[in-house]
């Protein structure tokens, strides 16, 4: 019965590894344990998927690819023909994008990032390229006018089509620790690496691998200290392993574009994003307290923080949220008000009744529409596991110092 | 996993589409719309496919989409639906594999989709409280109180001896 068509995905460590070496169980831990028995016996009498399920997921999306290449391909001759407009220049020449008679890009940039939440940079990726090709399936992340501490990096991808092939174009754009140092030193040691160094301190690093890696790339690292990767991949499914629609001069001129210059502007340096500014909020917030890291990404970070002999397991998590949003209470163990500062706040308790750990969250909204959130739980300074007790962790008013810190917000 | 073109996600979607419709099975309790939302999920996945087959487990990630696809449209369909607390039929002279999957079912219908959800991630696909946190996009300690809650309902709606009930397969 528990073989076949039925058969679970593979142990995780979940609830039932969590089972084994338990004795005496009670009836509610009878039936935790019996659970999965009975979903998989449940699972194995259920019907299998449509034969042609499959068939339609790819026609419906091979749709969807059409129906984006139009859209795109109308955004930008409309953009195009503004463009044009503006600049003065007479219509006419090559390809889709106007040959050389097509505006420039400065002109063809029309996002007001100021006004733009979302941050559209597949405009830019339009003026980057060459005009002679078509861009569809974009897919672009970069809140440019949102909290300064959540500009870390802007990425854009999109399809660019030529008439002899399909190119995917990744870009992405920060500001890392040590840039003009990094231009002045590049590490290049793999064949099929060149650097190039430019007058004004800058440097380009191509890669064009061997089959059968598909991928080119190529580096800039500018004087103001950014760093702009820009990656080609063919998808010409008659050849994967053609070289992109895209010559390498041309991907080193995407990645030198100024087409780049205002996302450039807008993005946060290394050292002022969460992972840089977090050690001095938490000894500001609560003295002579420490970190030590578990794991940093651009918008979570866990670690321990270190508070005279406690140890506290901390996850912060920042994301933009539209302003003035209210904080609501779902469930009980839960409040709403407000900082002694007035920042909107939320304090929930989660308290496992047969479990080991008490977790506190607290949620406090910044002006410019940060979030950030705090959950926090007591961990044995022997095993640092999540151990059962009211106190000895965090304070409330150690997690509002954090919280509110003015330092998330310079 | 390697390559990204159709052929592979043919092949992906081929191997996976039993397994996610499984759980999909567990998660909607009906058949038809099980398979939309494996379609939903798959449409996803081959928009992005030459980024998902690079990744480490393209498996795991199809299973996260379809676990946060279904608690989205729970979510915008919750505002102008009505929950029904009637029972589905059971077809007469059903076998007792059948008795048992109605009962399951029946028991998950009286949940909410994020307490289903928690279940089927925790007991069904087996996945540890940080793992399903991670899914479900909440606290670890969230997963562990709707765990609690839900297997407190279900337990109501099955009765106590779901040992009897699995022996009985």
């Amino acid at each position: 019965m528990l073989t076949g068509p039925g058969t679970p995905p593979p142990r995780r460590g979940g609830a039932a590894a969590e089972w084994r070496g338990t004795e005496d169980p009670t009836a509610a831990d009878r039936f935790e344990r019996e659970l999965p028995e009975v979903m998989r016996a449940a699972v194995d009498e259920f019907r299998g998927p449509s034969p042609d399920l499959v068939r339609r997921v790819i026609e419906r999306g091979r749709r969807q690819r059409r129906v984006n290449a139009m859209r795109w391909t109308g955004a930008l001759v409309v953009m195009l023909c503004v463009g044009s407009v503006l600049v003065g220049t007479r219509s006419g020449g090559l390809g889709l994008f106007g040959g050389d008679d097509a505006p420039e890009p400065a002109a063809m940039r029309s996002v007001d990032l100021r006004q733009d939440w979302t941050g559209n940079l597949l405009d830019n990726l339009a003026a980057a390229l060459p005009r002679d090709g078509m861009l569809s399936n974009g897919e672009t992340s970069f809140a440019a006018s949102g909290p300064l501490v959540l500009r870390g990096e802007a990425h854009v991808t999109a399809d660019f089509l030529k008439a002899f092939g399909l190119t995917r174009v990744e870009v992405s754009i920060d500001r890392p620790q040590g840039g003009s140092d990094l231009a002045r030193d590049v590490f290049c040691p793999d064949f099929g690496c060149e650097v190039s160094y430019g007058e004004d301190g800058s440097s380009v690093t191509t890669y064009v691998p061997a089959p059968p890696m598909t991928t080119w790339s190529a580096m800039h690292l500018g004087p103001d200290n950014t760093r702009t990767v820009v990656r080609a991949t063919n998808l010409a499914p008659s050849d994967p392993a053609a070289a992109p629609v895209l010559s390498k001069a041309e991907i080193v001129a995407v990645a030198a574009s100024p087409a780049w210059d205002d996302i450039r502007a807008a993005l946060t340096p290394h050292a002022a994003l969460m992972p840089g500014i977090l050690p001095g909020i938490i000894q500001t917030g609560i003295p002579g307290a420490y970190m030590s890291w578990l794991a940093a990404g651009p918008t979570t970070v866990d670690g321990l923080v270190h508070s005279g002999k406690s140890i506290t397991r901390v996850r912060i998590h920042l994301r933009a949220v539209a302003e003035n949003t209210p904080l609501v209470c779902e469930r009980g163990g839960c409040e709403v008000g407000r900082t002694e500062g007035g920042l909107p706040v939320k304090a929930e308790t989660y308290v496992v009744e047969d479990g080991v750990s008490i977790q506190q969250v607290l949620t406090v909204r910044h002006p410019g529409g940060l979030e950030i959130r705090l959950d926090s739980g007591v961990v044995d300074p022997k095993d640092e596991k999540p151990v059962h007790t009211q106190g000895g962790g965090l304070t409330r008013e150690q997690m509002e110092a954090i919280a509110v810190s003015p330092a998330w917000d310079a | 996993m390697t390559g990204g073109g159709v052929g592979d996600f043919e092949d992906f979607a081929h191997a996976r589409s039993g397994q996610l419709l499984r759980t999909a099975c567990l998660l909607t309790g009906d058949w038809h719309l099980a398979e939309d939302l494996v379609q939903d999920t798959l449409g996803k996945l081959f928009r992005k496919w030459r980024r998902v087959s690079a990744m480490e487990s393209p498996v795991a990630y199809a299973h996260t989409t379809l676990v946060r696809t279904f608690v989205s449209a729970q979510r915008l369909r919750r505002s102008s639906e009505r929950p029904d607390d009637s029972l589905p039929d059971t077809a007469a002279g059903a076998s007792d594999d059948i008795d048992l999957r109605v009962t399951l079912m029946a028991g998950l219908s009286r949940l909410s989709p994020q307490d289903r959800a928690v279940l089927v991630l925790r007991y069904w696909e087996d996945r540890s409280v940080e793992v399903t946190a991670e899914i479900l996009r909440v606290s670890p300690g969230a997963v562990r109180t709707r765990s609690k809650r839900a297997l407190d309902r279900l337990r109501v709606v099955l009765g106590a001896d779901i040992t009897l009930l699995a022996a009985s397969c």
